[in-house]
């Protein structure tokens, strides 16, 4: 059973592994030289100073094919969901070959099984692969760029395994339910992407309880207020916020809290709406003609306000763990999918 | 054979249709929001003499979610009716043998696959252009921040050009799965195709629809960047990099530093004009001028020391009276030109391929 599995599976494998291995080479061909460019260049600055010209120069020269090569990681699960899972049991339903498949010494469940769990290893191997090799080829990149390890979370380490076993099974799922193929396709590519998405949305930043802290907010000048954050370096911030000693959030107008109409400013003080009011600061009829002192003044009652910047992050040190948790959760749902499947073609009539 | 052509199309139309009112609804919902955070951020802007907040574009932040999607889908669309709406369309029937029954009917093979490329490859371009309208309906805001809709990332998620990339993803696919006569390579091979003649068009084809303008600016400390390229200690070899003026919403194809013969200076020219930039600047890398010029041209620079400074406007000073700066560029104002070209440029190449399917159903399909 596993050789015909086989045998109905080879000319796809062939076409992939041609492709894998065609990236590979060109991976290790650049990368070899990507990292050699990095210690001539990045490596070596640190000596001789003037760091950050030599980091940008290298990203500036190898941002786009890291761009290429992270938009490749993100597609292919996708792709072997649709092209691998959805057809290889909606093609046997719509032609009929079932009929003869099913007749013969092997029980539906057994055929069913075989098939899941070949091309299923099959497409975890592949996005594996090419998850390594872009991983491996973006680390001086990623390094040089300095956005932490979670800007690039999806693209990188063992995630697309799981997302890859999942797209599989979702595909076979389908394409047992649905008995066509281009639409078992169709069906496949729309709850993928959505399951991806909600995945990323609601479910990642919770998958440990975010570690939360609070700090003084402190307006040094009206220009621009930054929400100032002293977080432990590479750290994925998943939400930020301001709130007032009551602990009542603050929003902005468009601009942020710049743009906070701050109304009420004459001799009994100076209020500003959702943050609260400064009674001590009593600008003088003087004062108030002229802005320089007005920003000096109202910056003073945004300071004594107590207001506290609220940042809720997971530090750099979570990304193998999440990583672990994400890539075990689709691994499960690829497993449960895959009984759902098995069990579906056992009462196909 | 208008009929049965339709009941065949009927849900693929169905799931298309439904897709494109879910967007509009979603697009409907969040548009005006978009346009008064951007009414209001302009007055505020406007209001505070140029000095709020407001004026660092608080729109590009709004909806982030929405318009990554929108644009996203914008890009995708064409492709997505290619594979799912073209490469089964003739694929499918000749796979199964269904064609053998539709082509013993009253109806000729020809008149049968025009009714089949004419309704469904319409339908395409209804729907790619009704969404994409859409979405530049939805993101004129941004597009007044960002003022890039020419550039090659997203000219072609504006105005009506995702129609023609759609008819031709549909022309392609049922001229791909006519040829191979199995719908699922049919779709592999149609996904590799599109994506690879897009990009050949968009880099390639796109900047000489028309021959670009080039305007002549002289060489100032701000728009020149120079660059030193060698091991530490030793002269190395030096570049001059020009940097392009901001054009907004142009198609910006290049920007060199050339004389009056149009001869760009040599590295040992630059080495002898300019010493002091090989004792005083940098082993290699680069470094930035107070003024904002760029010693190779991208903003993560660092800043460079006062010597160094001098030095490289004495050198700039020194070259101005030789070389000057030529931007070459395709102006904002032809944008809609160059959206009718490519979109002329996909439909032409759609119907050869139509051409090329009738003439190989008509001799070579038995």
């Amino acid at each position: 059973m596993l050789w015909l599995s086989f045998r109905q599976f080879r000319g796809q494998a062939a076409v992939v592994a041609a492709a894998l291995v065609a990236l590979a080479v060109l991976l290790v061909i650049v990368g070899l030289q990507a990292l050699d460019d990095y210690h001539a260049t990045v490596t070596s600055c640190v000596t001789s100073g003037g760091c950050s010209g030599a980091a940008a120069e290298f990203v500036h020269r190898y941002q786009q094919m890291g761009q290429w090569l992270s938009g490749l990681v993100l597609v292919v699960p996708g792709l072997v969901g649709i092209f691998w899972g959805a057809p290889l049991l909606a093609r046997e339903l719509e032609s009929g070959t079932f009929r003869l498949a099913w007749t013969q010494g092997v029980s539906r469940a057994r055929w069913t099984l075989c098939k899941l769990g070949l091309l299923g290893l099959a497409s975890m191997a592949v996005a594996g692969l090419c998850s390594l090799l872009v991983t491996w080829w973006s680390s001086p990149l990623d390094l040089a760029v300095g956005a932490g390890p979670f800007a690039n979370f999806d693209t990188r380490g063992i995630v697309p395994i799981g997302y890859a076993a999942f797209a599989f099974s979702l595909g076979v799922g389908m394409g047992a339910v649905m008995r066509r193929t281009v639409a078992a396709m169709g069906a496949t590519l729309v709850a993928f992407v959505g399951v991806r998405l909600a995945f990323m949305q609601w479910v990642r930043p919770h998958l440990m309880a975010p570690v939360v802290t609070r700090l003084p907010f402190r307006v040094n000048s009206l220009q621009r207020i930054q929400i100032g954050s002293h977080l432990p370096q590479g750290a994925w911030v998943v939400s930020q916020s301001v709130v007032n000693a009551a602990g009542q959030h603050i929003s902005g107008g468009p601009g942020g809290l710049l743009d906070i109409p701050v109304t009420n400013v004459g001799p009994g003080g100076i209020s500003i709406p959702g943050v609260g009011t400064c009674a001590n600061i009593r600008p003088t009829t003087a004062q108030l003609a002229q802005p320089q002192t007005m920003t000096g003044l109202i910056t003073r009652c945004f300071n004594q306000l107590h207001l506290t910047t609220v940042t809720t992050y997971q530090p750099a040190n979570r990304y193998w763990p999440l990583q672990t948790y994400e890539a075990l959760i689709f691994l499960a749902a690829a497993a449960a999918v895959g009984a759902f499947t098995v069990w579906w073609v056992r009462r196909i009539n | 054979m208008i009929v049965f052509g339709w009941r065949q199309f009927r849900s693929q139309a169905t799931v298309g249709l439904a897709g494109l009112v879910v967007v509009a609804i979603v697009l409907a919902v969040t548009g005006p929001h978009l346009v008064n955070v951007y009414d209001t951020a302009v007055a505020a802007c406007k209001a505070s003499g140029g000095q709020s907040s407001a004026c660092t574009n608080p729109v590009t932040a709004t909806y982030k979610g929405v318009q990554i999607a929108v644009m996203a889908l914008v890009l995708v669309v064409p492709a997505l009716i290619g594979m799912f709406w073209g490469a089964p369309l003739i694929a499918h029937e000749l796979e199964t043998g269904t064609f053998r029954l539709a082509w013993t009917q009253s109806v000729s093979r020809r008149r049968w696959l025009f009714v089949k490329l004419g309704l469904v490859g319409l339908a395409s371009m209804v729907v790619a252009g009704a969404l994409s309208l859409m979405a530049t309906w939805w993101a004129s805001p941004l597009d007044k921040v960002n003022q890039n809709r020419f550039s090659a990332g997203s000219f072609a998620l504006h105005g009506f050009v995702p129609a023609g990339h759609a008819v031709f993803a549909f022309a392609l696919a049922a001229t791909v799965g006519l040829l191979m006569r199995r719908t699922l390579p049919a779709m592999a091979v149609t996904l590799a195709g599109f994506i690879a003649v897009r990009l050949g068009v968009t880099y390639w084809l796109r900047p000489h629809y028309m021959s670009p303008v080039t305007t002549t600016l002289p060489l100032t400390a701000s728009n020149t960047g120079f660059q030193l390229n060698g091991p530490m200690g030793a002269p190395g070899t030096a570049s001059l990099a020009a940097q392009a003026p901001n054009l907004p919403n142009a198609l910006v194809s290049g920007s060199n530093i050339v004389d009056k013969a149009g001869q760009s200076p040599t590295s040992a020219y630059l080495l002898h004009k300019c010493p002091e930039m090989v004792s005083g600047g940098p082993p290699t890398g680069t470094l930035k001028t107070s003024n904002g010029g760029l010693f190779s041209g991208h903003s993560a620079a660092v800043q460079a020391p006062a010597n160094v400074q001098n030095a490289f406007n004495q050198c700039i000073t020194t070259l101005s009276s030789k070389y000057h700066e030529v931007v070459t560029y395709q102006p904002a104002s032809r944008f809609w030109t160059f959206q009718t070209i490519e979109t002329a440029l996909f439909v032409v190449l759609a119907l050869a391929l139509a051409g090329g399917c009738a003439w190989w159903v008509r001799h070579r399909v038995s």
